[in-house]
């Protein structure tokens, strides 16, 4: 990395002298190119003297002289400048690919160290960790070892305080059992010698009930007796109401009847009548009639004709 | 309430209406008689027919057989039409269309027993057989034969059994 800022500096400074050299070049080029009238010299105090067309023929030779030697200069400057340029880029170039060249490899070694490094780490961790299982492994199986012993004295106590205690139950159960069975005895005696108590007077209860049933049996069937022959009567009476209502309905409708027939007999003669005579009116006749009819109803229409306002 | 004494012949209200109607008609044209005899227009037009009934009547007015004047008659018209307004009106549906004799001798009994303005319409229907329906107002008395055969028909009925 040094190395890469000391080449930028170096490159940098030549660039800048180069710059500075091209410009004084440059400079001096323009001056001799101008024109500008020459600087006047103080005439000598010649003791030659010479012809102004050759003093003229000299000055332009000297003039001609002096511009193809800076023309030379310029070029041969130049030239300079490209080979300067191209080698500087030339070990520019060279510079990169050693710095790249470099970096690539420090990189990769470094990568390389690192891996073995975890490489190394890895295989301390993986041994710690073998280690670590190992005394673990150890340990669970002393503490297992220690739990089942204990577990095996826990269990072998509770065996025997099992059998203990189920010797106690049986006897006590036992005891029990006589003693139930005792009771069961005497209960069963005492419900025996009830029981033929019992069934002696429901014996007797249930004959008593039966001489009343038998009693309440004649006496029912006296009273139905009864009964049925009121009902007969009844019945006999009933049927003799129903048949002479039923005679009276028939007469009634019977008389409907016949009074339908009379009233559609009447409606029929009624009917030929007005059919008959409606042709054959004769007012003439009735005037005397209608004049009487007016008078037997005068006073109801007297009574209508001057209740009208 | 009007004075006027209406004939027997006149009788319904139909009979009043055309005897106005002719009385009316009579009074306009003696009314162009009398103007035109005044302005002394030679032509003249024949009077109105009119019926005896109304004839009579109008003669009726007079004793001497002369005419009436255009405001006497005016009086009359107005005198008939307040009568026919104001009348009371019965109708006789009879058994067939009532003969004048029978007409008159209704309507003398009706203006001498009932009322002496009273009008009579009369109608018929043939189906009464006898008899007479009478309306006054929304009054309607039925006296006809046929009404009389229809509530005496169980009777009737008896009477044909013992036949």
């Amino acid at each position: 990395m040094d190395t890469t800022l000391l080449m930028q500096i170096f490159i940098l400074i030549n660039a800048v002298v180069l710059g500075a050299v091209v410009t004084l070049a440059i400079q001096y080029a323009r001056a001799h190119r101008a024109n500008k009238p020459a600087p006047q010299v103080a005439p000598p105090v010649e003791s030659v003297v010479f012809d102004p067309a050759v003093k003229r023929q000299i000055l332009q030779e000297a003039e001609t002289n002096f511009r193809r030697v800076v023309s030379s200069s310029v070029t041969s400057l130049e030239n300079d400048l490209i080979n300067t340029t191209a080698k500087l880029r030339t070990q520019l170039e060279k510079f990169g690919h050693d710095a790249e060249n470099e970096e690539a490899a420090r990189y990769h070694k470094t990568i390389e160290e690192l891996h073995n490094e975890a490489k190394t780490i890895l295989g301390a961790a993986q041994t710690a960790i073998t280690g670590h299982q190992t005394d673990l492994t150890a340990k669970l199986t002393e503490r297992q070892e220690a739990l089942e012993e204990q577990l095996i004295e826990k269990i072998t106590g509770l065996e025997q305080e099992l059998v203990k205690r189920q010797a106690e139950l049986q006897a006590e159960l036992n005891e029990r059992q006589a003693e139930l069975e005792a009771r069961l005895a005497k209960h069963h005696a005492e419900l025996r010698t009830n029981f033929v108590e019992r069934q002696a007077k429901v014996e007797a209860e249930l004959h008593r009930h039966q001489t009343e049933l038998e009693a309440a049996l004649k006496e029912r069937e006296v009273s139905l007796a009864k009964i049925q022959s009121s009902l007969d009567s009844d019945l006999t009476k009933r049927r003799a109401e129903l048949e002479d209502q039923l005679t009276a309905e028939i007469a009634a409708k019977q008389a409907f009847l016949a009074k339908q027939l009379d009233t559609k007999l009447s409606d029929a003669v009624t009917s030929f009548l007005l059919e008959a005579l409606q042709h054959n009116v004769d007012l003439g006749a009735q005037a005397p009639y209608l004049t009487a009819l007016l008078d037997e109803h005068k006073a109801e229409l007297l009574s209508k004709v001057e209740g009208t306002p | 309430m009007t004075t006027l004494a209406l004939p027997d012949n006149i009788c319904s209200p139909q009979d009043l209406t055309a005897l106005i109607l002719e009385i009316r008609e009579y009074a306009r044209w003696y009314d162009h008689e009398t103007i035109k005899r005044r302005s002394g227009t030679v032509t003249t037009t024949t009077s109105p027919v009119l019926s005896v009934t109304t004839a009579n009547y109008l003669r009726s007015f007079t004793k001497d057989g002369s005419t009436l004047g255009p405001n006497q008659l005016d009086e009359l018209l107005h005198e008939l039409e307040t009568y026919k307004k104001t009348a009371p009106t019965i109708t006789l549906t009879l058994a067939a269309p009532a003969p004048e004799s029978i007409k008159k001798t209704l309507t003398n009994w009706c203006r001498r027993e009932l009322s002496p303005n009273i009008l009579v319409a009369f109608d018929f229907n043939r189906t009464l057989l006898g008899g007479m329906v009478v309306r006054y107002g929304s009054h309607v008395h039925d006296w006809s034969l046929r009404r009389n055969l229809m509530n005496t028909k169980q009777s009737f009925t008896e009477v044909l059994t013992h036949v």
